[in-house]
């Protein structure tokens, strides 16, 4: 049985489901003393400047004289063991060290625009609203065809244009696919996977965070009110890890898009 | 009764509805108390067990620094007694060769004095002898010079007379 009805019939009794408007999910005004102006604020700014923050704070704090990492460098230093190993010495390769700095600036920047869903008075991703994640995509873009026009040259065009081993004639299909493919479906790819995601968690906890409340408010159907809830937690941890998950997914694609450019023969 | 009030869309940081972030929030230090209570001990013995491998690896570092160090204190102090013992080889074999080279210069010397007399000596004898032999060859040649003037001087009665008393004489002196 849908549960739509059944709140429905509750909001019939006194309670009521009232859910958001794609607007009010979304979207977020400016400072009103800054309103209109050319450094117009809003949240979702405010969510990408604290994300620059900390996650400069992460390595700004853990340049300290210790021998013993503590605290901030502790994890700064779990951080880049992991981006080395785990994902430049996987996709890179030889010669990838000198990227992590971008790898681990790009997971941290991820991840920490992507958490504020989560963090109690935002329940907000910056990454749930596209110029984010664009700009991320257009960046990674720009910053992979620089990797490649470093090692290769102009020459970088035509070789992501022309793959080896393919007939000639295929060339005239293949070319126009693989520009596409390499300039831009990756930054769009990169971007949409990142928002539709983040998007996709926000509209859920706030689902359930509506109908925690409607149910809290009916009280016919309060028996209930434990599920909802206990969904909403459920949907709370899952986006914590999504997180992760995609600041770790958009990392390693960049860092392959990074080592493709690098190396053309792979 | 409706609990949730909604304003005309949402405030610069606050959604809209301030239910919504009661229950997030409540749901938020659930999820995070459930992960500080099952995934705590892990999170806390990985990131100690971290920092006591570490610290683990630098006092194993600073115990073979200090190790290396006495190593090389001892080497250095080896090498400082072999520098001296050095030096006292050439001390004792200098010395060792000066007195060398004295009693060998001594001994040329004496040897050489020794030969010199010897030489001397000999020198001596053989000129006594030579001498020796001249007078003898002298005096042979002079006796047959003699003998030849004398025989070509003396008749047979003479001479006989002459060799009776050289005998007689001879003979006397016995």
């Amino acid at each position: 049985m849908s549960l739509l009805p059944t709140l429905l019939i509750a909001a019939g009794e006194g309670g009521g489901l009232h859910y958001p408007s794609i607007e009010d999910l979304v979207e977020w005004p400016g400072i009103p003393a800054w309103e209109g102006a050319f450094y117009d604020f809003n949240k979702i700014a405010f969510i990408n400047v604290l994300a620059v923050i900390l996650t400069s704070m992460l390595f700004i704090f853990s340049d300290t004289k210790s021998l013993v990492p503590r605290g901030f460098r502790n994890l700064a230093e779990m951080a880049v063991d992991f981006f080395d190993k785990g994902i430049i010495g996987q996709t890179i390769g030889h010669g990838g060290e000198k990227y992590l700095p971008f790898i681990a600036s790009i997971f941290f920047f991820v991840f920490f625009a992507n958490i504020f869903e989560v963090i109690p008075l935002f329940h907000m991703p910056a990454s749930a609203r596209m110029a984010t994640p664009l700009f991320l995509g257009v960046l990674t873009l720009v910053f992979f065809v620089a990797v490649g026009l470093k090692h290769q040259g102009p020459k970088y065009f035509f070789n992501a244009c022309f793959p080896p081993g393919v007939p000639k004639p295929l060339y005239l299909l293949v070319a126009p696919i693989e520009f596409l493919s390499t300039f831009i479906v990756r930054p769009f790819s990169l971007a949409v996977r990142l928002f539709a995601n983040l998007l996709a968690g926000h509209i859920l906890i706030v689902t359930f965070g509506v109908l925690s409340i409607t149910l809290f408010t009916a009280s016919a159907l309060v028996l209930i009110l434990p599920f909802s809830f206990l969904m909403l937690c459920a949907m709370v941890g899952f986006e914590i890890m999504v997180s992760f998950l995609q600041a770790y997914v958009f990392a390693i694609l960049a860092a392959v898009y990074i080592g493709g450019a690098l190396h053309p023969e792979h | 009764m409706t609990a949730h009030i909604f304003a005309a869309g949402n405030g610069w940081l606050i959604p809209h509805d301030i239910n919504e972030v009661w229950w997030a929030s409540a749901a938020f230090f659930i999820v995070v108390g459930l992960i500080w209570w099952k995934g705590g001990p892990a999170i806390k013995a990985g990131w100690n067990g971290r920092i006591e491998r570490i610290e683990g690896e630098l006092a194993s570092a600073e115990q073979a620094r200090t190790e290396a160090e006495a190593e090389l204190g001892r080497v250095r102090s080896q090498i400082s007694d072999a520098d001296s013992a050095r030096e006292r080889i050439l001390a004792d074999a200098r010395a060792t060769a000066e007195n060398l080279e004295r009693q060998l210069v001594e001994r040329a010397h004496t040897e050489a004095a020794e030969a010199k007399a010897r030489a001397e000596a000999d020198l001596a004898s053989a000129r006594h002898q030579v001498l020796g032999d001249l007078s003898d060859e002298i005096g042979a040649l002079a006796l047959g010079a003699a003998e030849a003037v004398v025989a070509s001087n003396l008749d047979e009665t003479t001479q006989q007379g002459l060799i009776d008393a050289y005998i007689n004489q001879v003979g006397s002196a016995r």
